[in-house]
């Protein structure tokens, strides 16, 4: 019976990469000049306007809640939850797409590297896996129990982002104004 | 009745195949390929002959054959790592070293498994192996589809049928000899017909895909990026193992 069952688990995973590989989009050449902006504007997007502390700690913070609720009524208590909530849900999936994005990145440097390890690479598929599904759990906890439900996830998730925003810096360092205005004085000097 | 009318619709689709194959130039390009498909074409020839001919001598005559076609079907997965693979080194080998785990964890199993496990099968010695060797083709094929999928490497119509009739075949295989060495004769009937009419349909598939020569992309290699990438490797393993014990500490307190 245990045969029985590994057999039928192992046809339903290949039914399903199947499935999963014909419906798949036609993957972005690496390095493209869509993919490098995409990732810079993630990356921009984290850093300047999703990530800063303060406006995590504004987002969710509960003594905007508290004061609510103390001076005004229910009615308006129900509706000022409503829209912190939409809030947090909108900041929660903008934080997952942007980790995607830089993730994309990361992935088409590496499918360009011949020197890849096994275990490392295993490992940052884990890695990065576990985050992008700590930012899905992050949004279902908020979606389920309101934009105060998890304080310190919240912190954790904007802490573990903006770690991930110093790693791909470093890798679309290229693209600063002082790499692109030694690019133009040389290209221009060849030209001359 | 119906067996023989599939393994003449077969024979047929098979060799339009190689009829296309030979129109279109495109046996150089995927000679693995079709030297799997004339052997199918020859084992299902000399099958359906066999059955007409010498009804009683039959299974002598099928799994041999069956157990043949089995070995070249592996050109299929040569031509994968051939045409997308090869221009990803680094992925290439990653997938080559996820085949080899993957054949040292089947062979184990296989090995360990008859020997603690009481023996009960109705598919006897030939499909039991018949089994065994699909179940290896099936984690190979998962693993590749994995790599692929994983690092976003791009197909080519040509690869995308040959992959997907290919994984089609193999699941089917897996998943009828699996209930039929477990539940016995009585659902041969009903089972029996599930590898036939897979295998035409994996026919249509690769003829409607390699009806004309598409090769896989061209991998567009960035030359402006020029990162160290072991470096960027190390910082982001460090970072991301202490966010991870940080988030974990800071749920479970």
């Amino acid at each position: 019976m245990i045969q029985l069952v590994l057999y039928l688990l192992l046809g339903a995973a290949l039914f399903a990469s199947l499935l999963v590989m014909a419906v798949r989009r036609r993957a972005r050449a690496a390095g493209s000049a869509e993919a490098i902006a995409g990732a810079q504007q993630a990356l921009c997007t984290l850093q300047s306007s999703l990530l800063p502390p303060e406006l995590v700690e504004r987002i969710f913070a509960r003594e905007d809640f508290e004061f609510v609720a103390a001076e005004v009524p229910g009615p308006v208590k129900g509706l000022f939850l409503s829209e912190r909530k939409k809030l947090a849900l909108v900041w929660a999936h903008q934080v997952r797409g942007a980790i995607v994005c830089l993730r994309r990145l990361y992935l088409g440097k590496a499918r360009q590297y011949a020197r890849l390890d096994f275990r490392t690479e295993v490992e940052l598929a884990f890695d990065f896996t576990l985050l992008l599904f700590a930012c899905r759990a992050l949004e279902l906890l908020l979606h389920l129990r309101g934009p105060y439900a998890a304080p310190r996830i919240v912190r954790a998730t904007a802490t573990a982002a903006a770690r991930i925003c110093d790693i791909s810096e470093t890798a679309l360092a290229f693209l600063n104004p002082p790499a692109l205005a030694i690019a133009e004085g040389g290209t221009a000097g060849r030209g001359a | 009745m119906l067996v023989p009318v599939l393994g003449t619709i077969g024979i047929l689709l098979a060799f339009l195949i190689l009829l296309r194959a030979l129109h279109g130039r495109m046996l150089a390009g995927y000679p693995c390929f079709y030297c799997y498909i004339a052997m199918l074409l020859l084992g299902t020839a000399i099958a359906a002959s066999v059955r007409v001919a010498f009804p009683a001598k039959f299974s002598q005559y099928y799994w041999p054959i069956q157990l043949v076609t089995l070995v070249f079907g592996y050109g299929i997965v040569l031509e994968i790592f051939r045409h997308v693979l090869f221009s990803y080194p680094g992925v290439g080998r990653f997938a080559r070293v996820l085949g080899l785990v993957s054949l040292a964890a089947t062979l184990c199993f296989a090995l360990v498994y008859p020997l603690i496990a009481p023996p009960s099968s109705h598919i006897g010695p030939y499909g039991e192996l018949e089994r065994g060797v699909r179940a290896l083709q099936a984690i190979l094929l998962v693993g590749i589809l994995a790599v692929i999928s994983h690092y976003g490497i791009p197909l080519g119509r040509n690869m995308k049928g040959m992959i997907l009739g290919y994984g089609l075949y193999v699941g089917t295989s897996l998943v009828s000899l699996a209930v039929e060495a477990y539940a016995g004769v009585w659902l041969v009937a009903v089972w029996g017909f599930a590898q036939p009419v897979s295998l035409l349909i994996s026919l249509l598939i690769w003829l409607v895909a390699l009806w004309s020569y598409a090769p896989n992309p061209a991998p567009s290699f960035d030359t402006h990026l020029e990162q160290d990438y072991e470096a960027l490797v190390v910082r982001t393993k460090m970072a991301i193992g202490a966010l991870r014990s940080y988030l974990f500490k800071t749920v479970r307190s």
